[in-house]
């Protein structure tokens, strides 16, 4: 496969999967974009080992691994702040706790006569169900933050192993 | 502590441009120019394999200062 053919298949597969994503929300079904991005995933991995006009070597491969290595550092430190930061938010509303019950009886000198009892308290305040979509778009900003850190890096390391320096020939 | 390289003068001798040097060497033309402007070190299997392909040693073009 040429480089050229890879790359407009790779943008008709960025459309496909922006369309999926729509459908997914429209349908209110996690599934689609779940396994679609998975198949397009491997489509595309699968895709690139074919390209035959691509020259790498030990440089443009060093430039990839520092890349990829800077961006899981970065992309780390990203999720476990924002990990922490939605554990306290969730912590401070009920975690569904209070509906693991046992059976009381109302009065112990009268027999029968039973009542529900939580194992744990009721918190007073509740998590408004409309603060959810708060989470969604944190995890929509998180995708794209890597994206762009990503490039950011990607840049870098090309500037830095001199991808671009002019020739002197 | 840097490394240093004759690939220039040894390309001059010749007469290769970048282009037909990375082409022997089977690497891009911008890996070329980057060693030769000390952005990359090569490794250690590059350097021998540019060295043998001048007939030299690698200490001959390669030098740690």
């Amino acid at each position: 496969m040429r480089k050229n053919t890879f790359y407009i298949i790779s943008g008709l597969f960025a459309v496909l999967l922006l369309l999926l994503f729509w459908l997914s929300i429209q349908f209110s079904n996690p599934v689609i974009i779940g396994v679609s991005f998975v198949i397009v995933a491997v489509l595309f991995f699968v895709m690139k080992m074919r390209v035959t006009d691509i020259v790498q070597d030990e440089r443009s491969i060093l430039i990839e691994m520092k890349s990829a290595s800077a961006t899981i550092k970065a992309a780390v430190v990203l999720f476990v702040t924002v990990n922490l930061a939605t554990v306290v938010y969730v912590f401070s509303g009920p975690l569904g706790f209070h509906k693991l019950t046992y059976d009381r009886s109302v009065n112990p000198m009268v027999p029968g006569g039973f009542e529900s009892v939580p194992y744990f308290p009721v918190p007073p305040e509740t998590i408004s169900i409309s603060e959810l979509g708060s989470f969604a778009v944190i995890q929509l900003g998180l995708i794209v933050m890597i994206l762009f850190i990503y490039i950011g890096f990607r840049f870098y390391y090309a500037h830095k192993f001199g991808t671009w320096d002019d020739d002197e020939e | 502590m840097t490394m240093k390289n004759k690939i220039k003068v040894y390309r001059a001798m010749h007469d290769l441009t970048q282009d037909a040097l990375a082409k022997e060497l089977g690497v891009t033309r911008q890996t070329i120019l980057a060693i030769e402007k000390g952005k990359y070190d090569p490794s250690l299997e590059l350097a021998f394999r540019i060295s043998r392909y001048f007939h030299t040693t690698v200490e001959e073009i390669f030098s740690y200062d």
